[in-house]
């Protein structure tokens, strides 16, 4: 009987020899990997070093920009000092202004409310403190009579506040000696424009 | 085998341009050329704003006339001229009718804040006139003063009278400039 050519002759099946062949080449992939790596790493290198070119070259042209500022700068605090005076000025003049003393209007004022009989034989007006103006006299009032007209006088008008006036002395011939202090409204000595 | 020997020196390579170029460079130079160039920014943005504010102030300057900038600089001068007060109010006195016994400029005074920096600009020092006159006179000189360029404000007058009519006066006048 001859054999089929397909069919072993041995009765005792070939061993397998370790399952289906890997056809993976490990070497190969990571060789391919890495060099794939290795062309990220050159790429980035280039972008690093062209990049810094870039910012060296921004920062050579800020530089001259910079030099450029600080030249036209220093014409320009001179320029800035001039204003900041000026302002200051300005600022300083305002405040002075509007706090100005003028006494034109004290005076008529002193003459509308005193009475022809009375008269002060010396006057001051303190500024010391200009928001409560103080006013200290001494005066000689013909008699009782012109006196009580003139503290009258004095306490309807509303400019004088706190108004005391006191005798210090009596004349035979009936004049009265007397002392007034009063505090001015302010208003009265502030110079308006 | 050389396939081997090339993968060890593609890892190598790229070790070692990573780590030897890329890291430092990108912390160091560049890092340090970004910091250069914010800075740099940060002025020229800083020198933009401050031109601008230059010449907005001078557009604002250009609207004050000549003539308002000089009335100024009189009634706050740079530095007192005491000599110069002197001459003048001793003039608007005489002018006004009145004797002068003295001018004399007094103390200078500088308000300060709580730190005792000086709290203003303005300086102040204090003028003492003695003189004698009429009371319309010095009702005269008065109103003058008060309308001075040179800012004078009254701080304290005193009248004495008598039965001539000549009344005498001390008057304490502050004036001012910029320090």
């Amino acid at each position: 009987m001859a054999s089929s050519p397909t069919i072993s002759a041995s009765l005792v099946p070939h061993q397998q020899t370790g399952g289906p062949k890997s056809n993976i080449d490990v070497i190969g992939l990571l060789s391919y990997f890495f060099y794939v790596i290795l062309g990220i790493v050159f790429v980035m290198a280039i972008g690093v070093f062209l990049y810094s070119r870039i910012l060296i070259s921004l920062k050579n042209s800020k530089e001259a920009a910079l030099a450029k500022e600080s030249q036209a700068l220093a014409t320009q605090q001179v320029q800035a000092a001039g204003f900041s005076r000026l302002k200051e000025r300005i600022d300083s003049a305002s405040t002075l202004i509007g706090s100005h003393v003028a006494l034109s209007g004290f005076f008529p004022i002193l003459e509308e409310i005193l009475p022809a009989n009375v008269r002060f034989t010396s006057l001051q007006l303190s500024l010391n403190d200009r928001t409560t103006p103080l006013l200290m006299a001494d005066g000689v009032a013909k008699n009782y009579n012109a006196l009580a007209l003139a503290s009258a006088a004095f306490s309807k008008n509303d400019h004088f506040k706190n108004t005391l006036l006191k005798i210090t002395k009596t004349s035979p011939d009936g004049s009265v000696d007397f002392s007034v202090t009063s505090t001015l409204d302010q208003n009265v000595v502030t110079f308006t424009p | 085998m050389n396939n081997r020997i090339l993968l060890v020196l593609a890892v190598v390579a790229s070790l070692g341009i990573f780590f030897g170029y890329i890291g430092p460079t990108w912390s160091g130079d560049i890092a340090s050329l970004r910091a250069s160039i914010a800075s740099a920014n940060d002025a020229l943005a800083a020198a933009a704003s401050f031109d601008a504010r230059v010449k907005q102030l001078a557009a604002a300057k250009e609207g004050l006339s000549t003539e308002n900038i000089e009335k100024l600089e009189r009634m706050l001068p740079d530095s007192i001229d005491t000599i110069g007060v002197i001459i003048d109010l001793n003039a608007q006195l005489v002018n006004s009718g009145l004797t002068v016994d003295s001018i004399v400029v007094g103390d200078v005074a500088t308000t300060t804040d709580s730190g005792g920096r000086p709290a203003s600009p303005r300086r102040e020092a204090t003028i003492l006139i003695n003189a004698a006159g009429s009371y319309t006179a010095v009702k005269d000189f008065l109103s003058v003063i008060e309308k001075s360029q040179h800012v004078f404000d009254v701080k304290d007058i005193k009248i004495t009278g008598s039965d001539t009519n000549v009344y005498t006066y001390t008057i304490e006048l502050l004036t001012y400039w910029l320090g």
